[in-house]
């Protein structure tokens, strides 16, 4: 069990070109004034369930709980600039004190109304904190379990607390890209209000997605065939698979994937705009010793 | 010996560098003649920092953003799917807006762009009129960061861009732009009217003068006496140059208003299919798709404003047919100044029609956020650019856009009469003028009705703002701001990024 407390100063960080300047200057690199708290603790627990001649369970399961904070900054700065016709140029995310970094920074999305445009609170004119991408809790689960020669191996990590912004579905399969004859997303031109065409593309708390997530990470099988014959030692037979399933609820195509959005070298945390999605793969093996 | 081996099978970490003092030290530098470029050649820099300048005041954003849609005469409605522009544009008119506003930025950054520009070519031995004409491009410059933002950060010739700049507030900014421009004064040239020259250095003294009790206090301006008294006196010096008032108002305004635009002071030069800026967004911005030529239907005035003008009031619009290249308008419609009501092809007279076939026809009515089935006819259209077909399809038009104009002069100067007890001069020229644009005489002259009288002499110029501040009625509701606003929306933020990371600017109240 561990306790932190990090207080990370004096970070260095790009700054854009302090006016006056020459237009279309560089970004420079400085110590940002204001401070990054990380702090939290982790546990771990290790055990091994059932040690037996045939039988054998090893688990393992380590826990992350974090809270990260901004402080002393004294403006905010943004970041996470979208993409997309109707939203280029909105950021979504803000390093401003007494937040977590990146903190999403959106309209308040209320619904839809009963001519199938967004309502937003105040009009859309405001933006409010609407949440962290920064996970809360960090799960990893280990297990091993063996059967005379027979061994399976699973390891899953998870992460829970944290927010995405599905980009994609803010501005690929919106409502409005019918017009232009492309795809949309079922779930905005569904029962009981269908969204108008003509709602304008915006950024929202609409399109911010909680993404908790328990992903198999890797899976292993494997028989631990001994020696055959006189040349051929520890021979041992596998099957890998990696990434196998995810557990979430968030829409997007995976809640592991960050595309970059930064804003002047500012880096975003927890956006997902059309990216490839994370591969699943599977390996068969023979380990042989000569 | 023994290893222990840690495994980390599965393994998070937030990495976040640690890092340490970051000791800038620069290892080498280039001289001007080294880094290539237009370093060293002062003409080309100059004609640069003219040209970026243009920009700021040309296109439908920047300057008449931040001076004309924060207020009752000008209105970016988001027209359902359209712009909607992340609330960017509603945000200046119903006064919400905050450091991270889009315009709020790019006007920061355009006018500092000028403000540096204009400094660092001072480092390369210009000759003294070349000087002259780059530091009142900066005085200008810096006159509007002060006017918007009330702080103005500068630089020395040749200082590192990379250091925070330091920053002048208020009345200092103030004295010191004025201090400026007596200084350049005498090395001024009397003439061309595009290029920074001694009477448009006067009309911005009267701007510096006129103003300096706002500058002092925004909340509630006062006016001194001495000041007032220089206004009338620049005014006078001004009144006595080759200003006239043209044929047609809109004349001030027109392709060729270099020939016979009499009434300007100092314009920015556009020159017809060779090199202009982006004016010509300014009635694209307005037009409909199918108005000729098509616009992108988007901004609007508001029914309050367009109801100031009486009917005779040339100034609300026209049928202005003597541009190079007009269309024939057979019907003699109203093709620049306020656009209402029915719509019509210029050249065969039929009316025109929306994209759902309804009749193209605005609407005095305009809602910040249109969703109706009209949505693309609601509003009136307007703008004072007489369009230019000759040059609709190169995209650069031959109109020179007015920074000062005699009118502005003239109204400025009867302010000042008003407020130093003598309304009866001010009247004298206030009625003058009004004779001219078609208008009835005025019986006396109150603030209110010289408030209006500069709304409709001057609408779209970017001045809008700065009076209604001025006349404190910049933060009563209007027709589509419900609500009365903080005094803090009296000046804008800084832009976030800026405030970040310059330790001598601060945030304004926001």
């Amino acid at each position: 069990m561990d306790y932190f407390n990090k207080k990370t100063t004096d970070l260095l960080f790009p700054t854009e070109p302090i006016q006056p300047a020459a237009p279309g200057g560089a970004v420079t690199w400085k110590n940002l004034v204001g401070n990054i708290v990380n702090k939290g603790f982790e546990a771990s627990v290790n055990a091994a369930i059932v040690s037996g001649a045939d039988w054998g369970w090893d688990l393992g399961i380590n826990a992350t709980f974090q809270n990260n904070l901004v402080t002393d900054l004294p403006a905010a700065i943004p970041t996470g600039a979208l993409d997309g016709q109707g939203i280029s140029g909105s950021t979504v995310q803000v390093l401003q004190s007494g937040y977590p970094i990146n903190a999403f920074f959106v309209r308040n999305f209320l619904g839809l109304d009963k001519t199938g445009f967004a309502s937003y609170e105040k009009d859309g004119d405001i933006t409010f904190y609407k949440g962290s991408p920064n996970p809360k809790t960090l799960l990893g689960l280990s297990t091993t379990v063996r059967f005379k020669k027979l061994s399976l191996t699973a390891n899953m990590n998870g992460a829970f607390g944290g927010f995405i912004y599905n980009n994609t579905l803010n501005n690929v399969i919106n409502v409005g890209s019918i017009n232009n004859g492309k795809n949309i997303a079922l779930s905005v031109f569904k029962d009981p209000i269908k969204e108008s065409f003509a709602n304008p593309v915006t950024a929202s708390s609409r399109f911010l997605e909680k993404g908790d997530y328990l992903k198999m990470a890797n899976a292993t099988l494997s028989y631990s065939v001994g020696n055959i014959g006189k040349i051929f030692k520890g021979v041992n037979v596998y099957v890998t698979g990696q990434n196998l399933f995810v557990i979430t609820k968030y829409s997007g195509f995976d809640p592991e994937i960050n595309v970059d959005k930064n804003v002047n070298g500012v880096p975003s945390v927890g956006i997902e705009y059309i990216p490839y999605p994370s591969s699943r793969t599977v390996t068969f093996g023979i380990n042989v010793s000569l | 010996m023994k290893y222990k081996i840690l495994m980390l099978v599965t393994s998070f970490s937030l990495v976040l560098g640690s890092c340490t003092k970051l000791d800038e030290k620069l290892n080498g530098e280039l001289n001007p003649s080294e880094s290539g470029g237009a370093g060293g050649n002062v003409a080309a820099l100059l004609a640069g920092t003219y040209s970026s300048f243009r920009g700021m005041y040309m296109d439908q954003g920047n300057l008449v953003a931040l001076g004309e849609m924060s207020t009752d005469a000008w209105i970016g409605p988001t027209r359902g799917g359209d712009w909607d522009d992340n609330g960017a544009w509603r945000v200046l008119h119903n006064h919400r807006f905050t450091g991270d506003n889009a315009h709020v930025k790019d006007v920061f950054f355009g006018l500092n762009g000028v403000n540096y520009s204009a400094t660092d070519l001072l480092r390369f031995s210009p000759s003294t009129q070349q000087a002259a004409e780059a530091r009142l491009l900066r005085a200008l410059a810096q006159y509007w960061l002060l006017d918007l933002y009330n702080q103005v950060p500068y630089r020395e010739p040749g200082e590192t861009a990379v250091l925070p700049s330091k920053v002048r507030k208020g009345v200092e900014a103030l004295d010191y732009i004025i201090a400026e421009i007596n200084a350049i004064m005498n090395d001024l040239p009397v003439a061309p009217v595009t290029k920074a020259n001694k009477n448009g250095a006067k009309a911005l003294l009267m701007k510096c003068y006129l103003n300096k009790g706002a500058y002092a206090n925004r909340a509630t301006p006062t006016f001194d006496a001495a000041d007032m008294q220089k206004v009338i006196t620049l005014a006078d010096e001004i009144m006595a140059g080759p200003y006239s008032f043209a044929v047609n108002y809109f004349d001030n305004f027109a392709p060729n208003n270099d020939a016979i635009g009499k009434e300007n002071i100092w314009t920015q030069e556009n020159v017809g299919g060779v090199s202009s800026g982006n004016l010509r967004s300014r009635y694209h911005c307005t037009l409909h798709y199918n108005n000729a030529p098509g616009g992108w239907n988007g901004f609007s005035s508001l029914s309050d404003f367009y109801n100031k003008f009486e009917a005779t009031d040339k100034r609300r619009g026209v049928a202005y047919n003597s541009a190079p290249g007009a269309k024939p308008n057979p019907g003699n419609r109203v093709n620049v100044g306020f656009l209402i009501g029915q719509q019509y092809n210029l050249d065969t007279d039929a009316p025109l029609q929306d994209r759902t076939g309804a009749p193209l026809s605005f609407t005095p009515e305009v809602k910040i956020i249109e969703k109706g089935t009209n949505l693309e006819v609601t509003g009136i259209r307007a703008y004072k650019i007489p369009i230019d077909f000759t040059n609709a399809s190169n995209g650069n038009i031959d109109n020179d856009n007015p920074l000062f104009r005699l009118g502005d002069v003239m109204l400025m100067k009867a302010e000042a009469l008003l407020r130093t007890n003598a309304a009866g001069a001010g009247l004298t020229i206030v009625n003058t003028l009004r004779a001219n644009r078609g208008a009835t005489a005025l019986g006396s002259l109150t603030l209110d009705n010289m408030y209006d009288e500069r709304g409709r002499e001057m609408y779209f110029e970017c001045w809008r703002r700065q009076d209604m501040i001025r006349f404190g009625k910049f933060l009563l509701p209007f027709q589509e701001k419900a609500e009365a606003s903080a005094p803090k929306f009296l000046l804008y933020p800084i832009p976030n990024g800026q405030l970040a990371a310059n330790p001598n600017l601060d945030n304004n109240g926001y």
